[in-house]
């Protein structure tokens, strides 16, 4: 998902002269595309976050497009306050982005595991916030970040993540994933329960097979949800009206995230379904292994997700 | 350790354990490792008021890692001075292990505290020392800090706050490799001298060669100067593995084949 970021705003940059990078000493090797086409529009400012975030603003400000680059937590709750009076409060135009969301970096321990992010950005107002899945979504990330004028926090994965199996869409919408075994009809599944699971970011294939073994047993429909604020409305409390349970999948505490943006939109709208979140409950990650490892301890593999599931069925 | 190991085997035993951690774990900073394998190996064999069979005890000397990416010799160095089991050394970073890749004290007896976020770990050292200072404790706190990390502001606002409460049972040590995760440092953030950084916030500062363990204990043992003190120990990144010498890759790269053996080749011939 890196490499699909750095190729994007290459690509960006050929048609955008007041685009620029910005990072806080990361991103040796993965860079080296940006550096040879355009060196220019590259500026390392160290390991000084809280000064690359207001530079960014300022520089913003004076009519360019920044992307602020680092890992985990370091280009986000490292300089909160930057982005909240700096970035946001000026309107600036700055797109924050954090490799490793979730448990991406999962054995190299608590500081790299960025999973408050979402809550936490989603609460600085006029603050997009995306969670792209896989290289595509990431793509489109970029080029929403671009149109849109003002801050954008866009939270990416590692690498290597498989695609997920959607038609390309408004990422601004749910994106309904295809379900590998044919879904019942609607007469044959007439009487099973119905289920929505939506996912966000680099658990979403989880979610996706998860749907998929649960055919038979529930009528199951599974989302990709790529922009977490503002998010799809509209289409989340049509899923709240049409189905018994909607289940949030989150690499990320359950507080603030996909889950409890769900969760507001559906208590107010007094949809019938009941909403499970899956996600961290408000703890620290403690265990050291890799991301598919911590998916599997805390319940957010696929296997987890049917199992949560088939409880409440 | 049997008591009669020299600080030199104990660093030389600590790099073998930096390359076959990260051969085993496929994850890296073996280079910022092998950096600090001499100051730790000093450090705990001839400065630490320690105790490996009581490591909470509150007398202890405090030792903070704030440079935690490098932590895998800070690991080394606690099981081999008797904190842990060696064994669960090459575990490191795998499905289960109690040691992240960045250094962590949940369930690691001897680590004082959890970092990986650069410019965190100086500044709860810093509140360590005033505690010792406020409630007048003999204990001494000291700390290992990157050169690129000296780009964090937060590590200024300490120097700051060290010099303002007199904290002079604090020690910093800089492990002064001039690299740090995208090239050299005057090439990223030019420190232009940071020992007269440190001196210009009231700090008494000393060099040392960072390799050579009379200089960092003449520099270590001296008496306490009345200020905050800044010891830059001159070091290579990499140190001790001809390839891996102030070569950024290693900062990344995991050890595998021949450039396992070769490591360890050279680390066993010294
Ligand atoms: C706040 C923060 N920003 C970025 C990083 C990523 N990072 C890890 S190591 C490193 C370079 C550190 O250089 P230095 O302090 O000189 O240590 P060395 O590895 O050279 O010994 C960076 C930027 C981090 N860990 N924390």
């Amino acid at each position: 998902m890196k490499r699909a970021f750095v190729s994007a705003l290459c690509g960006w940059m050929k048609e955008k002269e007041n685009l620029y990078l910005f990072t806080a000493d990361l991103g040796y090797g993965v860079m080296n595309p940006l550096l040879e086409e355009h060196p220019d529009r590259f500026i390392n400012a160290g390991i000084c976050e809280q000064n690359m975030t207001s530079a960014a603003a300022g520089f913003a400000a004076e009519g360019n497009i920044v992307f602020t680059y680092s890992i985990g937590n370091f280009p986000t709750l490292r300089c909160l306050e930057q982005i909240r009076n700096d970035v946001a409060y000026h309107g600036a135009n700055v797109k924050i982005v954090a490799v490793g969301g979730g448990f991406a970096y999962g054995s190299l321990g608590m500081s790299h595991h960025a999973t408050e992010d979402l809550a936490v950005m989603r609460a600085i107002p006029g603050m997009t916030v995306l969670a792209p899945a896989d290289a595509a979504e990431t793509a489109e990330a970029v080029r929403l970040a671009i149109e849109t004028e003002g801050p954008v926090y866009i939270r990416l994965g590692h690498g290597g993540e498989p695609k997920v199996s959607h038609e390309q869409g408004d990422i601004r919408r749910l994106l309904r994933l295809k379900i590998p075994e044919e879904a019942p009809r609607r007469e044959a599944g007439g009487g099973l329960p119905r289920a929505a699971l939506l996912g966000t970011g680099t658990v979403v294939p989880q979610v996706e097979r998860a749907a998929a073994l649960l055919q038979g047993r529930a009528r199951v429909e599974a989302y990709s949800v790529p922009a977490i604020k503002p998010i799809d409305r509209e289409g989340i409390v049509r899923l709240g009206a049409e189905n018994e349970y909607v289940v949030t999948v989150e690499e990320h505490n359950i507080l603030g995230g996909l889950g409890g943006a769900v969760a507001e939109i559906l208590a107010e709208a007094g949809a019938g379904a009941r909403l499970v979140r899956l996600g961290l409950r408000d703890e620290f990650t403690q265990e050291v292994g890799s991301a598919e490892y911590l998916r599997e301890y805390y319940g957010l593999d696929s296997r987890g997700i049917v199992r949560r599931i088939e409880e409440l069925l | 350790m049997p008591v009669s190991m020299t600080s030199e085997e104990l660093a030389r035993r600590l790099r073998i354990h930096a390359v076959e951690m990260a051969h085993f774990s496929g994850e890296s900073h073996v280079a910022s490792a092998l950096s600090m394998c001499d100051i730790v190996a000093v450090l705990y064999r001839h400065i630490l008021r320690v105790d490996p069979g009581d490591p909470g005890w509150e007398g202890r000397d405090r030792f903070f890692l704030s440079k935690g990416h490098a932590c895998s010799a800070l690991y080394a160095v606690l099981a081999e001075t008797g904190f842990f089991d060696p064994a669960l050394l090459n575990g490191q970073c795998q499905n289960g292990s109690p040691l992240s890749g960045h250094v962590t004290r949940k369930g690691v007896p001897g680590v004082e505290w959890s970092t990986g976020s650069l410019g965190h770990g100086c500044c709860a050292a810093a509140g360590a020392a005033l505690n010792g200072k406020l409630k007048k404790k003999d204990y001494r706190v000291y700390c290992l800090l990157g050169d690129g990390e000296c780009d964090e502001g937060s590590v200024w606002e300490m120097a700051l706050f060290a010099h303002q409460y007199g904290l002079d049972n604090l020690c910093v040590i800089v492990d002064q490799n001039g690299m740090q995760a995208m090239g050299r440092t005057e090439k990223v953030a030019d420190h232009i001298d940071l020992a007269k950084k440190w001196e210009a916030f009231g700090w008494e500062v000393r060099q040392a060669d960072g390799h050579s363990h009379r200089a960092l204990r003449e520099a270590l043992e001296g008496p306490l100067a009345g200020a905050p003190l800044c010891l830059i120990a001159h070091t290579v990144k990499g140190k001790g593995v001809s390839f891996m010498e102030n070569n950024l890759l290693w900062h990344y790269r995991d050890p595998q084949g021949e450039f396992f053996e070769n490591a360890l080749r050279e680390l066993e011939e010294r």
